[in-house]
Parts: C-alpha cells; structure tokens; sequence
C-alpha cells in the first residue's frame, strides 16, 4: 500500500468513525490527549491488518470493540486516573454548559465495567444481545450492568435523572 | 433525561480542529508498518516505570557456566546493564510514601524473604442495605479504591477493580507487575506463567495494540515475539471464585486466596529459567511475594 492509498484508507475510515471513537475513547480515559493516542492506536491497528469484515455492522463493531479495548489497556497501564473536572470542561466543547458537564463528568466517573454497557446502549445504540456479544458477557450480566450503572448515574444527577 | 439528551451530551464530545490533521501525519506510510510488526505502546514511558513498578522478576538470558543455582544480590539497574550476570534474579522495588518517584528503592529478592507486594483486597457487607445505599457505596469504592492505598498521586501504573454480588463489595488493587528483564529478548521463545490458586488468575499486560483481549488464566503462555522487556508484564488478579467465596461467606479469611505463581522462560536454546513465588495475603488483605525457588535448566 502506497504512502496516498494508507493516507486515503485512513480519511475513509476516520470520515467513517473517527468522531464516534474519539467520543468514547474521552468518555474511558477523561481527556483529549489519550483520547487522541488511543485513536492513533486503533487506526494503526486498522491499517495494519487486512481485516476481512462481514459487513458495515461488523467493522463498525471492530471499531468500537478495539477502542474500547485500547482504552481498558490504557487505563490498566496507567494506573487508575484521577480525572480532574477542569481537564474535562477544558476538553469538552460544553465548556459553558453545566449540564452538559455534569453529564459527561459524571459517565466518565463510572466504574468501566458500567460504563461499557452505558455507552454502547445509550450511545451506540446497542441492544443487550449486541452488547453482550461485544463485551463477551452473559445478556443478564448486561442488564444487571445497565441497571447498575442507570443507578449510579440517577443518583449523580438527580436533578435531571436518566 | 431523555436518551436523545444523552446522545446529544455526548455528542458534544468533539475532537480539536486538527486532530485529523495530526494523525494522518502520524499515520502515515513513513510510520506505520505494513507488516503487522510489534507496536509501541503509546503513553508508557521510562518514568512510568521508574515511578510505579513494584515487583519485578528479571532472568538473565546468559547460561551459567555450571549448572548450579546461582544467587544474585544485584541491584536491578545493574542487572539490566551487566549481560556477563549467570543468574536468574527476582528484583523488588518497593514504593512508599508520598514521593515515591523519589523514593523508591531496590531490594534483590533473597530465597524464604518477604516482600511487600502491593495487592490489596477488600471486602464490605452490603446485605443489609438499601439499593440506595448500596449504589453510592459502590461509587465510593470505586473512585477511592485506590487512593485508599496509594497515598502518592503521582502513580502512572496500577489497575483496581471493583466488583460486586447481592451481599457483598470486592476490591481489589494494586500496583503490582511482575516483570521479567533478560538480557537478550531475541533469544526468548516462550514465557509461562502459572499459578496454583482458583481464586487467582495471572494476567498478561503486553503494553502493545495487538491483543485485543489480554491473556489471562492460571496457565498462560506468550511467545517470545510478543513479549517486549519495558512493556509487558504480569499481574495477578482474583477470580470470580474468590467473589464467590465473600459471597458465602463474608468472614473468609484472605489467606483462602494464598496462591503460588511460577514463571518459566524458555530459550530458543532449549533452556529454561524457572522463578517460583509464594503469595501470602495477610488478615488486612494486603499481600506479601516470598521467593521460593529459581533455576536455571541448560
């Protein structure tokens, strides 16, 4: 592959998924830096492989899964962060919006097992079979994970309860 | 709140500008092997492992000159810097206090000698409360899990986890990998890990992209060609069997989950260095690394 057909492949994918990974890659690692290098490390990942995908669903799933797989790798590596809420506003677009802030500063504060199901589910928009076949867990495990983490962040935001 | 609102905060999650910019530049055909090569790791550096390592293993990739074991009192620094050491050498460094990227020290591990191994488990009863309760109860754990242990905020490296059952709250965390630094990667063709304890499993921190699902399980093997000397490593973590346990019984001492772990590397020679550790949790939960063997087979 020729340094313009890499540089192509990377702009169709990127075009494809690159704002959806950033969005999750920040809401597991809490700021634009690893965010940014998680990226770099799935579209690298992307690029260095001939996958074969079944389809559309299938590749975007790959995405999805690898993304969250680096930031776990990530997130193990570096020892669990302690996010700081001016970081976060700093990163964010909704620097002037509180509820948008406390919304996203509360996901990102979710223990990472709840935060999977929270994002795939209410983001991606996942079903529990779909999450449960990513995540590699039991659909009950889902459900239980989904109401946990509905919970977690219900009680965090009580003033506008999810 | 609406799960549109939602979709919509998060939507609101954008990259700068140029960030496309900056990766494609990094993307590039200059940067990225078209072969699936081993990857750096992005993020890790030399000072996360200055800072935070706190049990390492090293194995000297050189045969002994006879084949009776050899002890090393050697400090890691010059073990990864002397390639004439016959030896296989378990390093700990311990980490304590507020500074410890300052403070660190260096102890060659000594047969039958204890050493802190900063694992730590806890376990809260949770039975008797509402889902209320039990749901802050959790978030709290979960963002101080750490912290409880780890006075220096200034780690770089660690993992902890929290998990729960309908009676009980499991946390575990720690800063402890074990590591291995032979003096010649090349010449590794496998390395084993195994240890003894259903409530235990060992898992494979490879500090590169190409595992999308780390190894992990009692009995775990990586080949020599994925195995990077600065960034893999091994931790051990507890299974859903000691979640079980707590379950059944809240008052299960920690020494339950007392485990033995040996790593083996083979050599493309044929030639192994074997190191066995005992870990020993103490009632507080918090384990200690005991030394029990090493040897090098030719």
């Amino acid at each position: 592959m020729s340094k313009r057909d890499l540089e192509n492949e990377f702009e169709s994918r990127y075009n494809d998924y690159g704002n959806m990974l950033y969005k999750i890659a920040f809401l597991y690692l809490g700021n634009a830096s690893d965010a940014e290098d998680v990226l770099q490390d799935v579209f690298t990942k992307y690029l260095c492989g001939k996958y074969k995908f079944k389809n559309p669903g299938h590749e975007k799933a790959w995405f999805i899964r690898v993304t969250q797989n680096k930031c776990l790798d990530c997130l193990k590596k570096s020892g669990r962060k302690n996010i700081c809420i001016d970081d976060v506003r700093m990163s964010c677009v909704c620097e002037n919006n509180d509820f948008e802030y406390d919304i996203i500063s509360k996901v990102i504060a979710l223990p990472e097992k709840y935060k999977s199901a929270i994002i795939l589910f209410y983001y991606n928009d996942y079903t529990v079979e779909e999450i449960s076949k990513t995540l590699k867990i039991s659909k009950a495990a889902v459900k239980k994970r989904l109401q946990r983490g509905r919970d977690i962040l219900r009680l965090e935001l009580e003033d506008y309860a999810l | 709140m609406t799960k549109d609102d939602f979709k919509k905060t998060i939507d609101s999650i954008n990259p700068d500008a140029h960030m496309t910019s900056r990766l494609k530049a990094k993307i590039s055909a200059d940067n990225v092997p078209l072969k699936r090569n081993r990857q750096v790791f992005i993020g890790i550096t030399a000072v996360c492992l200055t800072a935070a390592i706190v049990f390492c293993v090293g194995f000297s990739a050189l045969q002994p000159k006879d084949d009776s074991l050899v002890k090393s009192t050697v400090p890691i620094g010059t073990i990864l810097q002397n390639k004439q050491i016959n030896s296989f050498v378990m390093v700990a460094s311990a980490a304590k206090g507020e500074n410890t990227q300052t403070q660190i020290t260096y102890k060659t591990l000594e047969l039958d000698k204890e050493y802190p191994c900063e694992i730590y488990l806890s376990v809260k009863d949770i039975s008797g409360l509402t889902e209320d309760e039990k749901t802050k109860l959790i978030q709290e754990i979960s963002n101080n899990a750490f912290n409880k242990h780890c006075t220096d905020k200034n780690f770089k490296k660690g993992h902890s986890q929290v998990c729960t059952t309908d009676r009980i709250i499991l946390s575990q965390c720690g800063l402890n990998e074990f590591k291995f630094n032979p003096d010649n990667t090349k010449n590794i063709k496998t390395v084993n890990v195994k240890n003894t304890s259903k409530y235990g499993q060992i898992v494979f921190t490879s500090g590169m992209p190409d595992f999308d699902v780390p190894p992990h399980g009692n009995d775990i093997t990586v080949d020599g060609e994925d195995f990077d000397v600065e960034k893999s490593g091994f931790y051990w973590d507890h299974t859903e069997e000691a979640e079980k346990a707590f379950d059944e019984n809240i008052n299960t001492p920690f020494s339950t989950f007392n485990d033995t772990i040996t790593f083996i590397v083979e050599y493309t020679d044929g030639s192994e260095a074997i190191g066995v550790i005992d870990l020993i949790f103490n009632d507080s939960g918090n384990a200690t690394a005991i030394c029990k063997n090493y040897d090098y087979v030719s």
